[in-house]
C-alpha cells in the first residue's frame, strides 16, 4: 500500500502544521514503520514552538540530538509576552465595544485607520503587531486566538501582501481548529486574491501557480471534512475550473485521485441546486485521467480509465478491490470508504446495464464482487432507482436479468428534436420586443425556464444530445 | 593552356582556369569575368573595337595576366601604369625607382613575352591555312596587345626607334591582310557559304587589320619597302643597349637585393601607395583600411590579404585583437555579388575568429565591447594600473555579431550547397559544423564572463539552433569537441550530462531571460527536440504551457517555421506512441494545406506565381540547409495512416451522402474519391498509392490485407523504433477494422457471435468485447450484449424515407433557431459592450483581421482551421480529441 501513499507528495505543498494531523494519521494505518514515522514527525515539528509537543516526539523518535527544551520553553514564553504586549493596544481597542461600533460604522479601510490613529492613537506598526502575535500564537499551536488575531488583523491592515500572508494563516488555524465553514469562506477570499493579483507578489504566473498549488492541497482539507454533497461538489467545482485544473496537471497531478474519488462519491449525492451533471464530470475526468496517465496513475484514477475508456469490466472490478485498500488509508478519504465503494459498483453496474441484454446475475454478482444474494439484493435497488432508465427484471429460474432498453422510434427521436421549438422562438421574439436596458435579462430568465423543461440542463440544449442524456439518465 | 582550342571556347577555359587557381584570392574577380563572359562570347566579333571599349580590353588584359602566373602582381601594375603612360603619350613616365624596377623584371619576362608572340603567330598563320578565323582573329588580338605592351616598355628604353617594331609582326600583318583578301575574294566566288561565324570573324579581322595598319603606318612601310633591312636595323637596335642593361643590372641587382629584403613588409596597395607592414605600422595601415572601407572601389581580396599580412606581423595581443577584429569582418564583407563566401575562406574566417575569441579568453584584461571610451587607435595600449586596479583594455567590436555572421555565412554555404551531388562537397561543409560550435561554446563561455546577457542569450541560442535537431550521439560528439578548459556556468563541465540534459540547461538558460523572441525559439527548440527523441508528453505539456499556439501567427517567419516544425516532430511522436487521433489532429493543419515543403522552409513557393523576385530571393534565404529537413514523405505516410484509421470506421458509420462530406479529413477524403473513381486500380507504388489502398480492404472488412499493405511501406523504416510502430499499427488496423465491420455490416445481422468476431479479426475476445462496450456506450452502435449467450444483438432500425426526411427538416428548423438565438445574442452582446467600452472592441478585430491577411501566405502555419484545438492548456489539453469528439457527436445527432 506504501506505493500509493500520497503523503510525501502531499506535505510540500503544505504548511508545516498541517502536516502534522497526516503523519499521525500514517501511525494509525501503519504502512510505514513505526521508527521511520517518528523521526519524521520530530523532524516535522523540530521547527515548531510547540516545545511540549517537541519534547514528547523527541523522547519517541528516539533520536541522539539532544536540546535543552526547558530553555527553548522559556524563549518561546519571553517572545510571546513580549508580542503579547505590543499587540495590547489594538486588543483593548477591539475589546471596546465603543470603538467597534464606530469602527464597523465606517466601510473604508482608509477612514477605519485615521479613525484608530486619531482616537486611539494607534498606528500601523501595532496593528502590524497583531500579525506578529498571531502568527506566534500559530507557531505554538494556539489555533483558535491566532486565528481571531488574524480576523481582527485582516480588517484594518491595509498591506495586500501582509493580508494574504495573514489569509493563509487564518484558513490553515481554521483547518486545524475544525471551523470548516470559515475556512470555507477563507478558501474562497484567497482564490478571488490569487485569481486577481493586482499588484501583490503572486502577479507572477509562477507564484500564481506556486499559490494555487497550496490552495488546492489546503483546501483538500477542508472539502472532505464538509460531508459528500457540499464538500466533493465545492471540490469538483473549484479543481475542475480551468486555472485550477491546468494546475494539477502542471504541478501536482497527484490531485487526481481525489477529483477522481470526489467525483465517484458524489455521484449519487444531492446535487445543489445550479450545478452541472455529474456525467460530464466523470466524462471529463476520464480524458483528463488518460492524458496524465504517462506522469500519475493509481488504482483509483486507474479504476475510471478501465471503466470509461477501455470498457473493461472485469478489470475495473479488480482495480476497485485495490483502490477500495487505498481509500481506506487515505487520509482524507478514509471517511469516504463506503461511499467510494458503493458509488464505484454503481457505476459499474449501470455501465454493464446500459450495454446488456442479458446479465448473468452470477457473473455480476462476481464482477461487484459480491455473494450471489447479496447480488440479487445489490440489483433489485438497482433496479428501484429511476436513475438506470431502464426496464429490467430478474429472471430466477434462469438466474438472470433481462434488461429491455426502450428505443428511440423515429416518431419520438423527431419530438424530442423539435420539442421547445416553439418555446425558444417565443424566447426570441420576447427578446427582440424589449431590446434595451431590461431585454437581455428578460431573455436570460426565460431560458433558463426554458432549460428547465428542456432537459434539465442549464445551457442551450442541442438536438440529440438531450435526448441521449435522457436515455442515459 | 593550349591554343588549339577553339576560339569560342579559349576565353572560357582561361577565365575558368585562372578561376580555380585564384578563387580563393579574387572571386570578385572571379564574377566579374564570368559575368562578362557571357558579354564577350555574344561579341567576341566586338572585340576589333577593343580599342575603344577600355574596360573590355582591360579586361581581357587580365585575362591574359593571370594567364602567366608566375608573373609578378606588381609586375600588371607596372603595365597598367604604363599604358596610363600611353594614353598620357609619354607626357611623363613613372617614378625613377619604379622604372628601375620595371626593367628588372621586364628583362625577364621580355623573353617570355617574345615566345608567346612567336606561338600566337605561329597559331595565325595555321588558323589561316586552316580557314579558321575565328581562332585567328582572337590569337591576332593577342598580338595586337603584346605589341601594344612592347611598344610601350620599349619607348621608355634607349632603344632606337628603329628597333621598336619587331619584324615577325609586321610580316604576320602583311600576310595575314593578304590571306584576309584572298579568302574573301574566293568566297565570294565560292559556291559552298561560310559558316556565319566564320565569316564575321573574318570581317572584323579585316576590319582590324585596315586599322592597324594605319596605326603603323610608317613602320610598316618601311618594312614593305624592304623586309630584310629593317629586320637587321631592328636587331641592331635591339643588340646594341643589351650590354647596358647587362651593366646597369648589377647596380639594379644590389638594390634590388635590398627590396627583397624588405618586400615582406612593403606591398604596394592598390592606388601604388606603398603599406607599412611592420609591427609598429600596424595601426597605421588599420586605419588607412578603416578609411577606404566602404568606398566605391576598394578591393576586398586586396584588402583581406593585407590583413592577413598584418596579422602575421602583429606581435602584441592589443594589436592582434585588432587585426582580427577587422579581418573577420573583412571576410565576411567579401560576398556582396556572391551568395556566399567561398568555402575555403569561411573556414579561414572561422579559424580567426577562434583565435579571436581563444584570444580573449586567455587574455582577461582585454575585452571587446560594443561601446568603448574613446581612445587613440593609432597607439598600442595594454591594461594599466590604476589605483591598485588593473584597468582593462576595451577594444570597440561586436563579437556576437561577428559570430552571428559567421554562422549565417555557413547556413549560406549549406543553402548553396547541392546535397545530392556526387561528390561529398556537402558533407565536406558539414563537417565544419563541429568547430563552429566549439567556437559557439567558446563565445558562450566568455560572454558569460563578461557578464553581457544579452550576448550570452545570443550564443546560446546559435549553440542550441546547431544541437536541437540532431540526434544524440551527434550532439554527444560535438560536446566533445569542446575543450574541457572551456567554463560555463549555464551548462558546468564538471557534471556528466546526456544530450538531453545539455539542452535542457541551454533552454532553461534562455527561459530566464527577457527576450521573448529567444524565450519562444528556446521553447520550440525544446519542443522539437523532446519530440524528435520520442518523448511526446512532455513535449506536448510544454507546447500547451506555452501558448505558443495562440501567438504564434504574430512571430517573425523564421519562429513560425520552427513553430512548424516542432508541430511536426510533435505530430510524428504522437504517431511513434501510437496516438493516432492526436497524430491526425496535430499533423491535419499542415496538411491541408498543401505547401508542407514551403512552410517547412524545405523549398519555395510553387503554387502561387505572382511572387517578385524579391519575395522568392527572401524565400529562397530563409530555405534550411538540407540535413535539418524533415521527411515530409515520412510524415505524409504518418498523417495518411492516422486519417485511415480514423475516417474509414467513421465513413462507414455515417449512411448518407450529406453527412459524409462533413465528417472526413479533406485530403483523405480527396484521395479516397480519386481512388474510387479509378476503373482499374494498379498494384501501389508510392506510399500514399499503399495507404489508400489499405483504407479500400479495411472498407471492405479485409483487415489482413489492409495491414500488409500498410506494412509493407517502405519508408517507416526510418523510424527508430519502426518494429513497435508496425506492431501498434497491425493493432489498430485489427480494432478498427472490427469497427468497421459492424458499422458496414449491423444492418444485415440481428445478432452476431462475440467468439466469431473474435476469430475473424483474431482479437482476443476480451478486446473485442471492450471494442463493443465502448461502442454501444457512447451511442456509436445500436446493439446490446447477451450476456449469457455470447452474441451481440443490434436494435438498429432503419429509418424510411418519409422519417429520415422528416428527422432532416426537424434538424434544420433547430439550427435555424440556434442561428437566431447566436445572432441575437450577438447582437445584444454588442449594445452592451458598446456600452461599456465604446469603439475599442472594433479596433481590435480589426487588428486580428490584419493579422490574418499578413499570415495568410505563410502564417497559415498551424493555424488554420485547428487553432481551437491547441488553445489554452485547460481546453487545450482536452482539445486533442475535442475536435474529433466534436464530429463524432455531430454525426448521431
Amino acid at each position: 500500500m506504501a506505493e500509493y501513499d500520497l503523503t510525501q507528495k502531499l506535505i510540500p505543498h503544505l504548511d508545516r502544521h498541517l502536516a502534522i494531523p497526516l503523519l499521525n494519521h500514517l501511525t494509525d494505518v501503519a504502512i510505514f514503520p513505526a521508527d521511520q514515522l517518528a523521526k519524521a514527525q520530530y523532524d516535522l515539528v523540530k521547527g515548531t514552538n510547540m516545545v511540549d509537543y517537541v519534547e514528547s516526539l523527541h523522547e519517541q523518535s528516539g533520536s541522539g540530538e539532544s536540546r535543552d527544551f526547558a530553555k527553548l520553553r522559556e524563549e518561546a514564553t519571553a517572545r510571546y509576552q513580549e508580542l503579547q504586549e505590543k499587540a495590547q493596544p489594538v486588543m483593548k481597542v477591539i475589546e471596546d465595544p465603543d470603538a467597534v461600533a464606530k469602527l464597523r460604522s465606517g466601510v473604508d479601510k482608509d477612514k477605519n485607520l485615521d479613525l484608530l490613529k486619531s482616537e486611539y492613537n494607534i498606528d500601523i506598526d501595532q496593528i502590524n503587531a497583531l500579525y506578529h502575535f498571531g502568527q506566534y500564537q500559530y507557531t505554538l499551536g494556539a489555533y483558535a486566538p491566532a486565528a481571531n488575531f488574524l480576523y481582527h488583523f485582516l480588517i484594518f491592515s491595509p498591506s495586500l501582501d501582509l493580508n494574504i500572508s495573514a489569509h493563509w494563516g487564518k484558513l490553515s488555524s481554521n483547518i486545524l481548529t475544525g471551523e470548516w465553514d470559515a475556512a470555507l469562506t477563507e478558501i474562497k477570499d484567497l482564490r478571488d486574491a490569487i485569481d486577481n493579483p493586482h499588484g501583490t507578489s503572486m502577479a507572477k504566473p509562477l507564484a500564481q501557480l506556486q499559490a494555487r498549488t497550496w490552495l488546492l492541497h489546503w483546501s483538500l482539507f477542508v472539502f472532505f471534512n464538509l460531508g459528500e454533497g457540499q464538500g466533493c461538489q465545492g471540490l469538483l467545482d473549484m479543481f475542475l475550473s480551468p486555472a485550477y485544473l491546468n494546475t494539477i496537471q502542471t504541478s501536482c497531478p497527484h490531485l487526481l485521485r481525489y477529483l477522481v474519488a470526489a467525483a465517484v462519491i458524489s455521484r449519487r449525492a444531492p446535487k445543489p441546486a445550479g450545478t452541472r451533471g455529474n456525467r460530464d464530470h466523470v466524462k471529463e475526468l476520464t480524458k483528463i485521467v488518460q492524458m496524465e496517465e504517462y506522469q500519475y496513475s493509481d488504482p483509483i484514477t486507474g479504476f475510471l480509465k478501465d471503466l470509461f475508456a477501455d470498457f473493461d469490466l472485469n478489470q475495473a472490478q479488480q482495480r476497485l478491490t485495490v483502490a477500495e485498500s487505498v481509500v481506506r488509508s487515505d487520509f482524507f478519504l478514509s471517511g469516504f470508504a463506503d461511499e467510494f465503494v458503493e458509488n464505484a459498483r454503481w457505476l459499474i453496474s449501470e455501465v454493464f446495464c446500459r450495454i446488456h441484454r442479458r446479465i448473468d446475475i452470477g457473473q455480476l454478482s462476481k464482477t461487484l464482487n459480491l455473494s450471489n444474494e447479496e447480488g440479487e439484493k445489490w440489483i433489485v435497488n438497482l433496479i428501484r432507482d429511476s436513475r438506470m432508465g431502464v426496464e429490467a427484471k430478474i429472471d430466477l429460474k434462469e438466474n438472470m436479468l433481462h434488461i429491455t432498453r426502450p428505443h428511440a422510434t423515429p416518431t419520438a427521436t423527431l419530438i424530442e428534436t423539435t420539442r421547445g421549438l416553439a418555446f425558444r422562438s417565443q424566447a426570441i421574439q420576447f427578446a427582440m420586443q424589449s431590446t434595451g436596458g431590461g431585454g437581455e435579462r428578460a431573455e436570460r430568465g426565460e431560458r433558463g425556464e426554458r432549460g428547465g423543461r428542456g432537459g434539465g440542463r442549464g445551457g442551450r440544449p442541442r438536438a440529440g444530445a438531450s435526448a441521449r442524456e435522457e436515455v442515459a439518465a | 593552356m593550349s591554343f588549339f582550342k577553339l576560339g569560342s571556347d579559349d576565353s572560357s577555359s582561361s577565365s575558368s582556369g585562372s578561376d580555380s587557381e585564384e578563387s580563393i584570392l579574387s572571386g570578385d574577380e572571379g564574377l566579374i569575368q564570368d559575368k562578362k563572359l557571357a558579354q564577350a562570347k555574344s561579341s567576341k566579333s566586338k572585340n576589333k573595337a577593343s580599342m575603344f571599349l577600355r574596360s573590355d580590353a582591360e579586361d581581357s588584359d587580365e585575362d591574359d595576366s593571370s594567364d602567366d602566373d608566375e608573373e609578378e602582381l606588381s609586375d600588371s601594375e607596372d603595365e597598367r601604369a604604363a599604358r596610363g603612360n600611353k594614353f598620357l603619350m609619354g607626357a611623363d613616365s613613372t617614378d625613377e625607382d619604379e622604372e628601375e624596377e620595371d626593367k628588372t623584371v621586364v628583362l625577364s619576362a621580355k623573353d617570355k613575352r617574345f615566345a608567346e608572340m612567336e606561338a600566337a603567330i605561329h597559331n595565325i598563320t595555321n588558323a589561316t591555312r586552316n580557314n579558321d578565323w575565328v581562332l585567328a582573329s582572337t590569337e591576332l588580338d593577342k598580338v595586337f596587345r603584346f605589341i601594344q605592351r612592347h611598344q610601350v616598355t620599349v619607348v621608355a628604353t634607349t632603344v632606337a626607334a628603329a628597333g621598336h617594331i619587331p619584324p615577325r609582326f609586321l610580316e604576320i600583318l602583311v600576310s595575314l591582310e593578304k590571306d584576309v583578301n584572298e579568302t574573301i575574294l574566293s568566297e565570294k566566288s565560292a559556291k559552298k557559304k561560310m559558316a556565319p561565324g566564320k565569316a564575321k570573324a573574318l570581317n572584323s579581322l579585316k576590319q582590324t587589320l585596315k586599322k592597324k595598319q594605319k596605326e603603323f603606318e610608317g613602320v610598316l612601310k618601311t618594312y614593305n619597302e624592304d623586309p630584310q633591312a629593317y629586320t637587321t636595323a631592328y636587331e641592331v637596335a635591339n643588340a646594341v643597349p643589351a650590354p647596358k642593361k647587362a651593366a646597369k643590372k648589377v647596380a639594379i641587382d644590389v638594390d634590388g637585393d635590398i627590396e627583397e629584403q624588405n618586400e615582406d613588409f612593403m606591398t604596394i596597395g592598390k592606388g601604388g601607395k606603398a603599406l607599412n607592414l611592420t609591427p609598429e605600422g600596424v595601426f597605421k595601415t588599420l586605419r588607412e583600411i578603416f578609411e577606404q572601407r566602404g568606398r566605391k572601389n576598394t578591393d576586398r581580396a586586396e584588402t583581406i590579404k593585407i590583413l592577413s599580412k598584418l596579422l602575421e606581423v602583429a606581435e602584441t595581443t592589443y594589436a592582434k585583437l585588432r587585426v582580427l577584429l577587422a579581418l573577420v569582418p573583412a571576410r565576411l564583407d567579401y560576398s556582396q555579388n556572391l551568395a556566399h563566401i567561398p568555402h575555403e575562406s569561411w573556414v579561414l574566417g572561422l579559424n580567426e575568429l577562434d583565435q579571436l575569441v581563444t584570444l580573449l579568453l586567455d587574455n582577461p584584461d582585454y575585452v571587446v565591447q560594443e561601446t568603448v571610451g574613446e581612445y587613440d587607435d593609432l597607439v598600442e595600449r595594454e591594461p594599466q594600473v590604476v589605483n591598485g586596479k588593473k584597468e582593462r583594455v576595451a577594444v570597440a567590436g561586436s563579437l556576437i555579431s561577428l559570430l552571428e555572421s559567421l554562422d549565417n555565412e555557413f547556413t549560406k554555404t549549406l543553402q548553396h550547397t547541392d546535397a545530392h551531388e556526387k561528390g561529398s562537397d556537402y558533407i565536406e561543409r558539414l563537417r565544419q559544423e563541429a568547430p563552429l560550435y566549439t567556437l559557439v561554446a567558446k563565445a558562450q563561455s566568455l560572454f558569460e564572463r563578461e557578464a553581457a546577457t544579452d550576448s550570452t542569450a545570443r550564443a546560446v541560442i546559435r549553440r542550441l539552433e546547431h544541437v536541437y535537431a540532431k540526434p544524440n550521439v551527434i550532439i554527444e560528439h560535438f560536446e566533445s569537441k569542446v575543450p574541457a578548459s572551456i567554463q560555463s556556468k549555464i551548462v558546468p563541465r564538471d557534471t556528466q550530462r546526456s544530450a538531453e540534459g545539455l539542452i535542457h540547461d541551454l533552454c532553461v538558460y534562455i527561459y530566464g531571460s527577457d527576450n521573448p523572441v529567444l524565450r519562444a525559439r528556446a521553447i520550440l527548440f525544446h519542443i522539437f527536440n523532446h519530440a524528435s527523441h520520442g518523448r511526446y508528453h512532455q513535449a506536448r505539456d510544454l507546447l500547451l504551457m506555452s501558448h505558443l499556439q495562440d501567438t504564434i501567427q504574430h512571430a517573425d517567419v523564421t519562429t513560425q517555421i520552427l513553430y512548424n516544425r516542432a508541430i511536426m516532430q510533435l505530430g510524428l511522436a504522437a504517431f511513434k506512441m501510437g496516438y493516432i487521433v492526436e497524430c491526425q489532429t496535430i499533423l491535419g493543419d499542415m496538411f491541408a494545406t498543401q505547401r508542407q515543403k514551403e512552410l517547412l522552409a524545405q523549398s519555395v513557393q510553387r503554387y502561387q506565381q505572382q511572387l517578385t523576385p524579391e519575395q522568392e530571393l527572401i524565400e529562397k534565404r530563409r530555405l534550411l540547409p538540407f540535413h535539418m529537413h524533415l521527411n515530409v514523405e515520412l510524415l505524409e505516410a504518418a498523417y495518411l495512416t492516422s486519417c485511415m484509421l480514423i475516417e474509414v470506421p467513421l465513413l462507414a458509420s455515417v449512411d448518407t451522402e450529406e453527412q459524409r462530406r462533413k465528417v472526413t479529413s479533406k485530403v483523405f477524403k480527396r484521395l479516397l474519391d480519386l481512388a474510387d473513381r479509378q476503373a482499374f486500380m494498379g498494384p501501389p507504388e508510392n506510399t500514399r498509392d499503399h495507404i489508400i489502398k489499405a483504407s479500400k480492404a479495411l472498407q471492405a472488412g479485409e483487415w489482413e490485407k489492409a495491414r500488409d499493405l500498410i506494412l509493407s511501406i517502405k519508408i517507416w523504416n526510418l523510424l527508430e523504433n519502426a518494429d513497435d510502430v508496425k506492431t501498434i499499427l497491425s493493432q489498430k488496423i485489427q480494432e478498427e477494422g472490427l469497427r468497421t465491420y459492424l458499422f458496414t455490416y449491423s444492418t444485415y445481422y440481428a445478432s452476431l457471435s462475440l467468439t466469431q468476431l473474435s476469430i475473424t479479426f483474431s482479437l482476443p475476445i476480451q478486446i473485442v468485447n471492450s471494442i463493443i462496450s465502448k461502442m454501444i456506450y457512447i451511442d456509436e452502435l445500436q446493439a446490446s450484449l447477451d450476456q449469457i449467450d455470447g452474441v451481440i444483438i443490434f436494435h438498429k432500425i432503419e429509418l424510411n424515407e418519409v422519417q429520415r426526411l422528416t428527422q432532416q427538416l426537424a434538424e434544420k428548423t433547430v439550427n435555424l433557431l440556434d442561428q437566431n438565438e447566436k445572432s441575437l445574442d450577438l447582437k445584444l452582446g454588442n449594445n452592451n459592450q458598446q456600452q461599456q467600452s465604446g469603439g475599442i472592441n472594433n479596433s481590435t478585430d480589426r487588428s486580428t483581421q490584419e493579422g490574418g491577411q499578413k499570415n495568410e501566405r505563410r502564417g497559415n502555419n498551424g493555424g488554420g482551421n485547428g487553432r481551437g484545438t491547441y488553445r489554452g492548456r485547460g481546453r487545450g489539453r482536452g482539445g486533442f480529441n475535442a475536435g474529433l469528439g466534436n464530429t463524432r457527436t455531430r454525426v448521431q445527432a
